[in-house]
């Protein structure tokens, strides 16, 4: 086995120290905001899941279509890793929601367009993991959670239009313009950060995914020995 | 919303308790699915 530090890790490092200065800004640094308080510093944590979320969920979509056009399993293993980790993201993005919900619209939970379609997203996500793990034929597993993916993806252009086709109690997306320098600066950091972490993840968890299909695989047969 | 800007400056106070859980359920999933990671790579 290599003793040496695979990149993922490195860039998983310099994700997590930028987390620690990224939430520190975020908690003490960055100015309140205008109409929340101190309650809008939850944005700093909640944008970026919000939008990585999404973001993994097409990164899984296309890997999903490159599976289905090329075969290669390097691509199943992506959709694998970016599925899971787009779950985890999209369930903390709920929570992390539910938490700012409560003291600005003064509820945990309402059947806002927003919310709505962010729990479909989840759930549809969940039903691919649910797929991949009640089929055991590696191509089987591989063919029909793509097509599942790519059916699943469609959850994500309406999650992200839903604050703007229906308009309603959670708000539009912010413009840049419209973030004062300061909070700027303090989000833009936290999202770079975000995005290492989450880089280290699928790459960790590619990895994971490849040693699984690697030890599935069926033994080669013993070459022929030439007399 | 009316209400609030009626009766006072409308901007929401304190709440650092929701600031304190959103941040702390983040690294909660963050540091659980790394260790999740790494118990299923060893």
């Amino acid at each position: 086995m290599s003793r040496r530090i695979k990149w993922e890790h490195i860039v998983g490092l310099l994700g997590v120290l930028g987390m620690i200065g990224g939430h520190y800004a975020g908690l003490f640094v960055a100015p309140p905001e205008r109409m929340m308080g101190d309650v809008g510093r939850i944005f700093y944590v909640h944008v970026p899941v919000a939008i990585l979320s999404m973001l993994m969920f097409s990164v899984s979509g296309l890997a999903a279509l490159g599976y289905l056009m090329t075969s290669r399993m390097s691509l199943d293993w992506l959709v694998e890793s970016t599925v899971e980790v787009g779950v985890m993201l999209s369930t903390l993005l709920l929570i992390l929601g539910s938490v700012w919900a409560r003291p600005t619209w003064g509820v945990w939970w309402t059947w806002d367009p927003r919310l709505i379609t962010a729990t479909v997203l989840l759930l549809t996500f969940v039903g691919v993991m649910l797929l991949r793990s009640a089929t055991t034929n590696p191509e089987k597993r591989a063919t029909w959670s793509s097509v599942a993916t790519l059916f699943a993806w469609v959850n994500v252009p309406i999650t992200y239009k839903s604050v703007q086709w229906w308009r309603s109690l959670h708000q539009i997306q912010t413009p840049q313009d419209a973030i004062s320098d300061p909070m700027r600066i303090v989000y833009h950091e936290n999202m770079i950060a975000m995005i290492l972490v989450l880089v280290w993840f699928v790459a960790w968890r590619w990895r994971i995914a490849k040693s699984a299909a690697l030890a599935e695989a069926p033994e080669p047969l013993p070459e022929a020995v030439n007399p | 919303m009316i209400l609030l800007a009626v009766s006072g400056t409308g901007v929401i106070e304190g709440g650092w308790e929701y600031i304190w859980a959103a941040y702390l359920a983040t690294w909660i999933f963050f540091g659980g699915y790394a260790i999740s990671l790494f118990m299923r790579s060893s």
